[in-house]
């Protein structure tokens, strides 16, 4: 009985010890927590730093990377980058390309052309006012983009390939271009780099070789297609494309302040976003959906195992007006979709309901330390001794660069760097040391040439070897420009190796404002500089030239010259891609250690923060920001752009990579196809970002085991937008341009299309020239997806010489019309006597 | 009346004087550094650190002539209305203090009154009550304001009201009205959009950007009415102390006569001069405020300028500040004649 009774007791004990748990547990347990409605559902907003202000909205002259985002959502390129992948392309204006060689022939004034590009235009494309893109308007834009380059501008990207700065062409954005014998050839040279015809547009290259990275200069906003008869259009002082006895182009080359951005900025092209606001007092830029976009809606690319995007956006918004803590609170509460998050700043963001990290992201930007080959004795960063003398209190003029024992003083700072403590304090870890200037991100980076590394004891060996340093001592002043902490730190670092190695080591430390750094690494004042590189476009050949050919941007500061280095970087531009150029490139490392003009101490590693109800997101380290075309929020889109009212009602698993709302055999199949790939650097060819489901870069058995776990489950899907009831669109076709002594009357035709899925009665349409309403009609009945217009002849009055006029149609909004975003339409016309 | 017209008259002669001198005086700091430093100015990237594009540049905006001359040019295009191209702000000088200055104007026009009413209720409040309750919950008050940092105050109150409520967001205008008021349809009159909203017939654009002034005003009022305050208390204490309070309460004059109508009027002069110069020095922007609310002021813009040494921005803000501060003198010696009226304008 007795045991009975214990029984008993262990028996209501566990039951009371089982009850607790699971009561406790119950108690534990939260609340299953419904997803937050998205906010916004078609719109992504991004919250950039403050500094992210566009300069530009012209092709001509962008090479800002604020710039560059804007442009690249608004126009489009002859060909453009294959999503994640740097090395291959996608057909965008240009539906084919063959690259032939035409060594042997020559301009017509006489330069060697080497290589011909030629593209296949694509037929049916329209601009976003409707007008077809043609072949000319792909050779104008190109003209013109090199004509229109400024001083420090992109376009020397087009140049080199093209003019291989032949016949003054050098003097191009480098603000000398004053010898009237040089304009009409540089005009002649510009003309027929780029011809076309019915159906084709073609590249003449007039460097010795085929120029490898010329495709993906054509991938980028500098290369951006634009429409002829809008720009003469706009009236402003643009080059119309005509060469006449080519010295007339050069009036248009250098501008202080592009046409396009001044007295507003305008911008019109082909490319999935139209330009909606650009508000620099609000600090935003906005852009929406270009409905007739002739790629379609929503994007064709990237595709995956035949699966492609499933949704899209209707507008897209930069914002640079908020400092970071007003910006991580819009970020956390969900106004903000992308955040650029500060390193720092990290831990209060990480790990957050509704956010999502996407990390370690390889950049294409390098920080080296550089040093002077020939320093200025008058340099007041001194003291400066004569050539060949030490002394405790300075150094020699060739502390660096002496030919016979220079080059132990290089490695020896190489060695005395602590590269490992330098990445933890000056980036929080989040930066890779790379052996060279050609960075692993980049193809024909070779890992097996190895880098310097922090070792003191090989730093004393290599100064040993100078003769008479090592008992003599030296000072030099390391200078670093103000407020910036990677190289307040290195230079620190740098002070406390080498001080430490010997008594009679000074390092003095100092800083100055960024211009003044500058101006003195140019001046050859400094006896060593700290300085990064961000790609133009992901070649090493983009980073070979900057770092260590005699004519590159750093390497002409610091006078240094190796004919060796400088045949092999001519000799990797020239080559086709492939291992021939992989060994050029081999050696370009090689020789970059063994002659140590710099070293190299940085490449950072980036993140993306975007709020987990995005989709589409993919990282291409050399897109100027975000590129809203293949990106979507999960949810069942109605017609407004601002309705949240409707949710979805399943979350997204990220187990869906095909995006189908089910998680089959279909998704396993797609992740396996990228099975042991990994997103590098260097990123592997088949890599594809959607299938790394755990998000540690790359692709294996761990990604295909979590969507396996999640077979058979239900995930959210895209709904295609539901046509709005009322949507009215206004529509003008004005003439470019009046000649008002040929023809005192134009044209111009007000239209207004039904886009809603109602009939509509009493539409009001205006039209207005400068403000002023000259016409109005009321169309009694509009019926769903008719179209009506008027014609107004207009007889301008006659100009002095030239006016610009304003035409605008404005459709009166319906009762019940949420979009009236699209209401009004505008032209410019020029008025010429 | 005509000797306030011809009094208004002489001291706006005097502005041009003042904004010759200002301009002059900043032209000629800006002369100290030589010719291939101001061309650095023209730089935009490293790219044209060349010996070859610095000259161009020194010689194409003639750095290197003298003095007069490029004053003379640069004077020459203002008479125009053209004061130059805002590299800080990619827009015309002229553009970006037009678009700016009403966003600032928008906080001023509620800083200033509250400031002004508030400083001077308080103040006589807390010298009538010397020493009691009343003065020293108001001295209290006025010292944690004048203590409190805008930046800490304002992200304080942007992470209650904003990021806990929900109820009052940075920035000018919330994102839809901000693109409702940037499209074509809308007429921006005045640029406050407090206004155009009701001159466009779109009175939520008032209510959208009288809840975003909320908080920066209640963060400007909040630090700024301390230093009324303290000046307002010191006045009155100074001006009850003289004979004519005694006087005046001898003669039977009620309590409050004689404090509403004699001591309070006699205490005004100094808070007039301190009130003419807080609005003015408000007027010509608020930088930490709206930089935290990211409310796009004539502040941000102008320290942004100076930091990118923005010398086209830099004058052209000269020049409006002299302005407004010529023009708030001017009010308070108006005011002057008002409260105190042996004080006559010559």
């Amino acid at each position: 009985v007795r045991e009975e009774r214990q029984n008993l007791k262990k028996l209501v004990s566990s039951a009371l010890i089982i009850s607790l748990i699971l009561v406790g547990s119950l108690l534990l347990e939260p609340a299953f927590a419904a997803p937050p409605p998205i906010k916004r559902p078609g719109e992504i907003i991004v919250a950039t730093i403050e500094g992210g202000m566009p300069e530009t909205v012209d092709p001509a002259w962008a090479y800002d990377t604020a710039s560059g985002e804007l442009i690249f959502n608004v126009y489009d390129t002859l060909v453009t980058f294959d999503a994640e992948h740097m090395e291959t392309y996608l057909p965008s204006i240009a539906t084919e390309w063959v690259i032939t060689n035409i060594t042997g022939t020559t301009s017509p004034e006489g330069i060697p052309w080497y290589f011909r590009y030629t593209f296949k235009i694509r037929t049916g494309v329209t601009f976003q006012d409707g007008t077809p893109l043609t072949p000319k308007d792909v050779e104008y834009s190109f003209e013109r983009e090199m004509v229109q380059d400024r001083d420090g501008g992109p376009q020397w990207m087009l140049y080199e390939p093209l003019l291989n700065n032949a016949g003054g062409a050098a003097y191009l954005g480098n603000g000398n271009l004053t010898d009237p014998a040089n304009v009409a050839l540089v005009g002649k040279m510009i003309d027929h780099s780029v011809e076309s015809n019915a159906t084709h547009v073609w590249f003449n290259i007039g460097f010795p070789g085929s120029y490898a990275p010329f495709m993906q200069i054509l991938c980028q906003t500098w290369s951006s297609i634009m429409s002829k008869s809008w720009i003469i259009g706009t009236g402003r002082s643009d080059w119309n494309g005509e060469w006449g006895d080519y010295t007339g182009w050069v009036a248009y080359h250098n501008p202080d302040i592009s046409p396009l951005d001044s007295p507003t900025p305008i911008m019109m092209g082909s490319g999935p976003f139209k330009l909606d606001t650009l508000d620099y007092t609000a600090k935003y830029w906005s852009v929406v959906r270009h409905e007739g976009y002739w790629r379609g809606w929503p994007a064709d690319f990237p595709t995956l195992a035949g699966a492609k995007p499933s949704g899209y956006i209707l507008r897209l918004t930069v914002t640079w007006a908020y400092v970071w803590e007003t910006r991580s609170t819009m970020f956390l509460v969900g106004d903000v979709d992308f955040c650029a998050v500060p390193r720092a700043h990290i831990g209060e963001i990480a790990n957050k309901d509704g956010i999502r990290l996407i990390w370690p992201l390889p950049t294409l930007a390098v920080d080296a330390i550089f040093f002077q080959f020939n320093i200025d004795p008058a340099t007041p960063y001194g003291p400066i001794l004569p050539a060949g003398t030490f002394g405790e209190t300075g150094i020699p003029s060739d502390f660096f660069g002496n030919p016979t024992w220079g080059i132990h003083v290089r490695k020896a700072f190489a060695y005395s760097f602590d590269y490992d403590t330098f990445l933890s304090v000056a980036y929080l870890g989040e930066a890779m040391h790379p052996s060279t200037a050609i960075i692993p991100t980049l193809r024909y980076y070779d890992p097996t040439v190895q880098g310097y590394t922090f070792d003191l004891a090989k730093a004393e060996e290599e100064l040993k070897k100078v003769p008479g340093l090592w008992d003599t001592g030296f000072t030099i002043t390391i200078l670093y420009n103000t407020g910036n902490l990677p190289r307040q730190t290195a230079a620190g670092l740098l002070k406390e190796k080498l001080e430490g190695l010997n008594r009679k080591f000074h390092v003095n430390v100092a800083s100055v404002d960024w211009r003044p750094y500058l101006r003195a690494a140019v001046a050859r004042q400094l006896a060593n500089f700290i300085i990064g590189w961000l790609a133009d476009f992901p070649d090493a050949h983009n980073f070979a030239t900057p770092f260590y050919a005699t004519w590159g941007t750093f390497s002409a500061w610091q006078t240094y010259s190796n004919p060796d280095m400088d045949a092999l970087i001519d000799a990797g531009i020239a080559a086709p891609e492939g291992p021939e150029r992989q060994a050029i490139y081999t050696n370009i490392q090689k020789l970059a250690v063994e002659d140590c003009p710099s070293t190299t101490i940085d490449m950072a590693l980036g993140r993306h923060w975007e709020r987990d109800w995005v989709a589409g997101w993919y990282y291409n380290p050399i897109y100027p920001g975000v590129y809203a075309y293949n990106l979507w929020k999960w949810y069942y889109v109605s017609h407004s752009l601002l309705d949240a009212s409707i949710q979805p009602t399943s979350t997204y698993l990220p187990v869906d990579v095909n995006y189908d709302g089910k998680v089959d055999i279909k998704d396993i199949y797609a992740a396996a196809k990228s099975f042991g790939a990994s997103a590098g650097p260097p990123i592997h060819p088949r890599w594809a970002f959607r299938c790394d489901i755990n998000n540690d870069r790359k692709m294996d058995i761990r990604d295909i085991f979590l969507i396996a776990k999640n077979f058979g489950k239900s995930s959210a899907t895209w709904v295609t937008p539901v046509p709005a009831a009322h949507d009215l669109l206004g529509g003008v076709d004005a003439p470019a341009s009046v000649n008002v002594t040929k023809t005192p009357t134009a044209e111009i035709t007000a239209i207004v299309k039904n886009f809603g899925t109602s009939d509509e009665a009493n539409v009001n349409v205006a039209l207005y020239i400068n403000g002023t309403e000259v016409h109005r009609e009321t169309v009694p009945t509009l019926v769903s997806g008719a179209t009506y217009s008027f014609v107004y002849a207009w007889s301008p009055a006659t100009p002095a010489t030239t006016d610009t006029y304003e035409i605008e149609v404005r459709v009166t909004p319906v009762a019940g019309e949420e979009n009236t975003a699209n209401n009004n339409a505008l032209a410019t016309t020029l008025v010429i006597k | 009346m005509t000797s306030l017209v011809a009094y208004v008259i002489r001291r706006l002669i005097l502005l041009v004087f003042v904004i010759f001198g200002v301009t002059v005086l900043i032209f000629a700091i800006s002369m100290l550094f030589s010719p291939d430093v101001r061309a650095l100015l023209y730089i935009r990237n490293v790219q044209m650190y060349k010996p070859e594009v610095i000259r161009s540049i020194i010689e194409k905006y003639g750095l290197n002539d003298p003095f007069y001359l490029q004053y003379g040019r640069w004077m020459g295009q203002v008479l125009q209305g053209n004061l130059g191209w805002a590299h800080s702000s990619s827009q015309t000088v002229v553009d970006a203090i037009a678009t700016r200055w009403p966003n600032t104007f928008e906080l001023v026009m509620f800083i200033a009154p509250l400031i002004v009413f508030i400083g001077i209720y308080l103040g006589v409040q807390s010298a009538i009550h010397r020493n009691g309750v009343i003065d020293h919950v108001t001295r209290v008050f006025s010292i944690i304001g004048w203590s409190l940092p805008s930046f800490w105050l304002g992200l304080l109150l942007l992470a209650i009201f904003y990021g806990m409520l929900g109820w009052l967001p940075p920035g000018s205008l919330s994102h839809e009205a901000q693109l409702f008021v940037s499209s074509p349809s809308f007429i921006r009159y005045t640029r406050i959009d407090i206004f155009d909203g009701i001159l466009n017939r779109q009175l939520w654009i008032t209510i959208d950007a009288l809840r975003h002034v909320i908080l920066p005003v209640i963060v400007i009022v909040t630090i700024d009415v301390a230093l009324l305050i303290r000046v307002m208390r010191s006045s009155m204490l100074e001006a009850l102390s003289k004979p004519y309070v005694v006087t005046a309460r001898a003669k039977g004059l009620k309590e409050k006569t004689v404090i509403y109508k004699h001591v309070r009027r006699n205490a005004l002069i100094p808070v007039a001069t301190l009130s003419g110069m807080l609005v003015a020095g408000l007027l010509g922007g608020l930088i930490i405020t709206e930089t935290v609310f990211g409310f796009g002021g004539l502040g941000q813009w102008t320290a942004n300028a100076a930091i990118q040494i923005d010398m086209p921005s830099v004058l052209g803000y000269a020049i409006l500040s002299a302005f407004i501060f010529v023009v708030a003198n001017l009010i308070v010696d108006i005011l002057y004649a008002y409260i105190d009226p042996r004080i006559r304008l010559e």
